[in-house]
C-alpha cells in the first residue's frame, strides 16, 4: 500500500460529496456534534476551507480523507475529516501503520511535533485513535489525552500522538 | 408588547394591542377570530360567547413566546449557542409551538462556522404560522428565511444569517413570534 500526503488550497463541492457520503453517518450521529442540525455537513465544508491546514491522503491513488486543522502550540491539531472507502470499499486503512506513517511524516513536515485534536469521547474517532495507540500504529509516540470536559451531553476529549 | 396582567384596562388597550376596526366592540378579540392569535398567552379568552375585559390580562398580539435559557457548546473550531436539544445546551420555558398545533421546538441556535441562526421544529410543518421571530430587538422574517424539511431527521427549519442575537451564557432571552 503507498500513502501520499499532500497540501490543498480547498476542497471543491465535488470532491466533498464524494467522501461525505462514506462517513456522513458517524459524523451527523455521533463524531461532530458542534453543528447545528441539518447543518452539518456546510458546517464541515465551511471549517474544512477555512482552516489554515488541509491536506488530503490517497491510498494507492484513491483520495481516501480530507483533513483540516492548524497548528496549536507546535502540534497538528486537527477539527474536521472525511474519511472514505478505499477501492475495496473499506475503511480498514485506518488501522493501518502505514497510513499512520504516512500522517506522521506529514505531521513532521509542518514542523508540528504531534498529532491529534478534540475528539467525542467514547465515539467512534475516540476509540480508533486509542486502538492506534494500543497498537503502537503511529510510530514512536507517546499518547497523551487532556481537557476532558462536557457540555450539555457532550463530553469530549482531547487526543495527541506526541512525538518522541 | 403584551397587555399588563392587573390593573386599569379598557378596550382602547385591546385595540392598540390586536387592531381592529371601529367602532369596537368586544365581540371582535375572540381567541383564534382574525385579530386574536390562539396562543398560550391567550388563553384567558373565550373563542365565543361571554367576553370581558378582565380576560385580556397578559393577552398579547404574538402568535408564540418562549423565555430561552441561553446554552452554549464550545469546540475548537466552531460553537453553538442558544437552546439545542440534541445537545441538551440551553432551555426554553415552553417548548411547545402554539402555532404549530403538536410541534416541539427542538432548537433555537446560532452557530459560528457557518453564521447561522435557526429555528426548528419537529415534524413536517408548512412555511407559515409567524411572521417574525424577535430576540433582543433583531427580527428574523420568515419570508427571509431559508426553509427547509428534514426527512431523515423528521424536523423542519427556518434558517437566516445573522450574528448571535442572544444575550449571553446563562442569561434568560425572551423569543417572541407574531
Amino acid at each position: 500500500m503507498t500513502y501520499t500526503v499532500q497540501n490543498i488550497n480547498s476542497i471543491n463541492q465535488t470532491d466533498f460529496d464524494n467522501l461525505w457520503e462514506d462517513c456522513k453517518t458517524v459524523i451527523e450521529n455521533e463524531t461532530f456534534p458542534y453543528a447545528q442540525k441539518g447543518h452539518t455537513k456546510e458546517t464541515v465544508f465551511t471549517l474544512i476551507n477555512s482552516l489554515d491546514i488541509k491536506f488530503k491522503v490517497q491510498k494507492d491513488g484513491v483520495d481516501i480523507a480530507v483533513l483540516a486543522g492548524n497548528k496549536d502550540n507546535n502540534k497538528l491539531n486537527i477539527g474536521p475529516a472525511l474519511f472514505g472507502n478505499d477501492s475495496s470499499n473499506s475503511k480498514s486503512w485506518l488501522y493501518d501503520a502505514d497510513y499512520w506513517s504516512a500522517i506522521k511524516a506529514y505531521t513532521t513536515s509542518q514542523s508540528c511535533l504531534g498529532y491529534g485534536g478534540e475528539v467525542v469521547k467514547n465515539s467512534s474517532a475516540y476509540n480508533m485513535l486509542i486502538t492506534v495507540h494500543n497498537n503502537s500504529l503511529y510510530p514512536n509516540s507517546t499518547l497523551e489525552e487532556t481537557n476532558t470536559r462536557t457540555q450539555g451531553n457532550v463530553t469530549t476529549t482531547t487526543i495527541w500522538f506526541n512525538h518522541n | 408588547m403584551a397587555l399588563p396582567s392587573s390593573g386599569t384596562l379598557s378596550i382602547n388597550d385591546i385595540v392598540g394591542e390586536f387592531g381592529g376596526s371601529a367602532p369596537h366592540s368586544l365581540s371582535e378579540y375572540y381567541r383564534g377570530g382574525s385579530l386574536v392569535p390562539d396562543s398560550a398567552a391567550n388563553s384567558g379568552i373565550p373563542t365565543s360567547g361571554q367576553i370581558k375585559i378582565s380576560d385580556f390580562y397578559g393577552a398579547a398580539n404574538l402568535v408564540w413566546t418562549t423565555n430561552l435559557t441561553v446554552g452554549q457548546l464550545v469546540g475548537k473550531f466552531n460553537t453553538i449557542t442558544g437552546y439545542d436539544s440534541a445537545s441538551a445546551i440551553g432551555s426554553l420555558s415552553d417548548t411547545s409551538v402554539d402555532f404549530l398545533g403538536g410541534a416541539f421546538c427542538e432548537g433555537i441556535s446560532h452557530g459560528t462556522a457557518t453564521g447561522i441562526l435557526a429555528f426548528y421544529v419537529t415534524g413536517n410543518k408548512a412555511n407559515s404560522g409567524f411572521t417574525t421571530m424577535t430576540i433582543n430587538g433583531n427580527n428574523y422574517n420568515r419570508t427571509s428565511a431559508t426553509y427547509s424539511y428534514n426527512s431523515d431527521g423528521d424536523f423542519t427549519q427556518w434558517a437566516w444569517s445573522s450574528g448571535s442575537p442572544f444575550s449571553g451564557v446563562g442569561n434568560v432571552d425572551t423569543v417572541n413570534f407574531t
